[in-house]
């Protein structure tokens, strides 16, 4: 359990205690009868509605039951499979159950697109039917997924549920084949509104976008698109169809605006950070950038950095970023500048540890450059400099001195 | 009575009948809202025995036919209760069981044991990541649990290794830490199973020691807990993955063990027992083992030695012939 604050037993409490227990045997009671139904009728395997509306009924109370979700999944399939109009002029293969009352009355009585056009059975169905039809129930779940997600929204087997639906979700005449995945973005930018750090929605995000992405890919030759590669690792890897890579890029810009706008709004959504640093690289591969140029787009990121640096100079999402895109490639005027920026910053921070950190690890990295290009005094100095911050950061954060120790015992090698 | 000290002592006995009595709650409405995890709940409530060294509390006969209850006929592999579905969350917490009860026998002499293996290796994918079951959802959980599973049946030879570490690998990310996926954020959970799926692979030397070492140390905040990922609170159970991380990759003095083992404690329940996610929290037996075990790897006194890379008793792995290297307190 997260986050559940404990009660002392006092003696108000104890009676209402004794209220809530005769509530909950209640409560039990009615979980107890329905859990049996559902058990009985996933071992008896009866893909109905019926059993259908008895998933939801527990769903609803426990949306934990991965194996009633599992069970859901199953009855729709059985459902779309073998009781859609598709097979409507086969016989009755659930004897005189009238199979097509699914299409009549919507799973959870809402008003459903295909109920007047369905007809009756042994009435032929054109294709538009049996995709209407199916839309019908998987709306029907996306509508009880967003509900469940709205609750819980941390829930795994909620999210997979959710995105199983939409796989199996036909288009609708002849509309956009990504218009689906697109619509999911809105429901996912509530979500990480609502919590920006959701590494579910983060993650379902990412899934979605690379599901546009791969429809993009349609007419590109099977060898491609056999690799098993996906979005935005697709930037670096394939070779590409100038039109493809095109919208590639333009959906990684897309994405990389959208964690810029979550950084905007809070310079700590280490979330947001970690999404840029899986892009930035794949669109410079895409670009074709050569050193330089990518020296260049990370010089445009540093100055990013620089705001939120200080923003808050306590907050180590930044740093740990700032970290990463000087450390790829190394290069002396970079590091040169924002030691000298971060220098500036601890001077009107003196005791702020980052920058120490920062100040120590960068010191020992432009060392190297100094001393291969000659001038062993500032090479000295550099590591002298960068050895009397891990010192004092031995002291102003003495619950990782032994790390600082091993840097202090590193200082200096592997030259 | 001698009034104890629950900021500086584990209250072992009182830990021990509050794992007992939850058997006793079967007919409570929580019992029956977390038949989904019951598998993993024995688990973790008789590994905590175990280290705490009171593992015949709960009956073992009792336990095996438990664990033989929730066998899934159709689809191989356990489930988490008794006509549940099997998922590689419960099959790995049931081989678990039978191998601290001394009882992975059974499933050969039931003949489960090559379905089993089936099982775990088809939910292999071909990009080398691993599914909970059928149904599709990937996750290095997943991969981790049937690594561990492989190792703990003496059938890890029959694993594609190289696809395997190669996946794990390609979840890796800037900080250094590992993510439930390609492109996933880092996060203390998936960091502890990708490490131990590698370490149990022996390709922990495909890592960036240094980096991974600091982003752990610095989940560390002030009050000693240990968080998940930056910015997030403090929390007993994220202890252990990054405790047990540390350990691994031989790190294991970047943090400070004294605040840690402090924080461990103050989160116990005094009067109804167990460990919660932080102090003055409603406990539960999943936190109750995380910080039972974390507080064996920390060396606290008068505990059986954990094994971080598969969370079980040393003995037990050590017993197996499965053991990889790590790093312990003394
Ligand atoms: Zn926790």
């Amino acid at each position: 359990m997260h986050g559940v604050k404990r009660e002392k037993p006092t003696a108000a409490s104890e009676e209402a205690r004794l209220a809530r227990k005769s509530k909950e045997a209640v409560k039990l009671a009615a979980y107890k009868e329905i859990e049996s139904k559902v058990f009985q009728a996933k071992k008896d395997r009866w893909y109905d509605d019926e059993s259908l509306q008895l998933t939801t009924n527990i769903l609803t109370l426990n949306p934990e039951l991965y194996t009633v979700w599992n069970f859901r999944r199953t009855i729709l399939l059985h459902i779309f499979g073998t009781r859609l109009p598709r097979q409507a002029s086969s016989h009755d293969i659930e004897g005189s159950k009238d199979i097509f009352s699914s299409l009549r009355e919507s799973p959870s009585d809402s008003p459903s697109a295909s109920s007047s056009s369905a007809g009756t059975k042994g009435k032929e169905f054109s294709s538009r039917d049996v995709n209407e039809a199916k839309r019908s129930y998987l709306e029907t779940d996306l509508e009880l997924t967003e509900h469940a997600l709205r609750a819980h929204p941390k829930v795994y087997w909620i999210w997979n549920h959710r995105l199983w639906c939409l796989e199996e979700l036909p288009q609708a005449g002849d509309q956009d084949p990504g218009l689906k995945w697109k619509v999911e973005m809105g429901l996912v930018d509530k979500m990480l509104q609502l919590d920006p750090r959701n590494f579910h929605g983060w993650d379902y995000r990412r899934t979605l976008t690379s599901r546009v992405a791969s429809l993009m890919r349609e007419g590109e030759s099977e060898r491609e698109s056999s690799t098993g590669i996906e979005f935005p690792r697709t930037l670096s890897e394939l070779a590409w169809d100038p039109e493809v890579k095109a919208l590639h890029l333009e959906l990684a810009k897309k994405e990389l605006d959208y964690a810029l706008r979550k950084i905007e709004s809070n310079f700590s959504n280490f979330s947001a950070w970690h999404q840029r640093s899986k892009l930035l690289p794949r669109v410079w591969d895409a670009r074709g950038l050569d050193e330089d140029g990518r020296k260049q787009e990370r010089i445009k990121e540093l100055e990013l950095v620089k705001q939120a640096m200080y923003t808050d100079p306590s907050d180590q999402s930044v740093w740990i970023y700032h970290s990463w895109l000087i450390e790829q490639v190394p290069s002396r005027d970079i590091l040169e500048e924002e030691i000298q920026a971060i220098e500036e910053l601890l001077e009107l921070e003196p005791d702020s540890k980052w920058c120490m950190q920062s100040l120590a690890n960068y010191k020992v990295l432009l060392s190297k450059f100094v001393g291969s290009e000659g001038g062993e005094g500032v090479e000295e100095n550099l590591l002298s400099s960068a050895r009397s911050h891990l010192e004092k950061l031995k002291d102003i954060d003495p619950d990782r001195r032994a790390r600082y120790q091993y840097l202090l015992d590193n200082l200096g090698r592997g030259r | 009575m001698q009034p104890t000290d629950h900021e500086t002592e584990l209250l072992i006995p009182l830990h021990v009948s509050y794992i007992k009595a939850l058997d006793t709650k079967v007919d409570s409405l929580a019992y029956h809202l977390t038949t989904h995890l019951r598998m993993n709940g024995v688990y973790w409530g008789l590994t905590a025995l175990e280290i705490m060294g009171e593992p015949q509390v709960l009956d073992k006969d009792q336990l095996v036919r438990f664990v033989l209850s929730c066998w899934d006929d159709q689809n191989g592999g356990f489930g988490s209760f008794p006509n549940h579905d099997s998922h590689i969350l419960s099959t790995l917490s049931a081989i678990q069981i039978l191998a601290m009860k001394d009882s992975l026998h059974v499933l050969e002499e039931r003949g489960m044991k090559q379905t089993l293996v089936s099982f775990i290796l088809s939910l292999q994918t071909p990009s080398g990541s691993f599914q909970g079951d059928k149904w599709g959802e990937e996750d290095t959980r997943f991969l981790y649990c049937s690594v561990s599973a492989l190792a703990l049946l003496g059938e890890l030879d029959k694993l594609d290794r190289k696809r395997t570490v190669d996946h794990i690998l390609r979840c890796g990310n800037f900080d250094g830490g590992f993510g439930r996926r390609e492109g996933a954020e880092s996060h203390s959970g998936q960091v502890f199973v990708c490490v131990a799926a590698l370490s149990i692979l022996e390709s922990l030397d495909k890592v960036d020691v240094d980096k991974l070492g600091w982003w752990l140390c610095e989940r560390q905040l002030d009050n000693g807990g240990l968080n998940g990922r930056p910015q997030k609170l403090e929390d007993v159970c994220y202890s252990w993955w990054v405790l047990s991380s540390l350990s691994m990759i031989k790190r294991l003095d970047w943090i400070n063990a004294e605040k840690l083992s402090a924080f461990i404690l103050s989160a116990q329940d005094p009067e109804g027992g167990g460990i919660a996610d932080r102090p003055d929290n409603v406990t539960d037996v999943f936190h109750t083992n995380f910080g039972v075990a974390g507080l064996s790897l920390l060396g606290y006194r008068g505990l059986k030695q954990v094994d971080p890379t598969y969370c079980l008793p040393s003995e037990v792995v050590q017993k197996l012939g499965i053991e990889r290297d790590y790093q312990r307190k003394r």
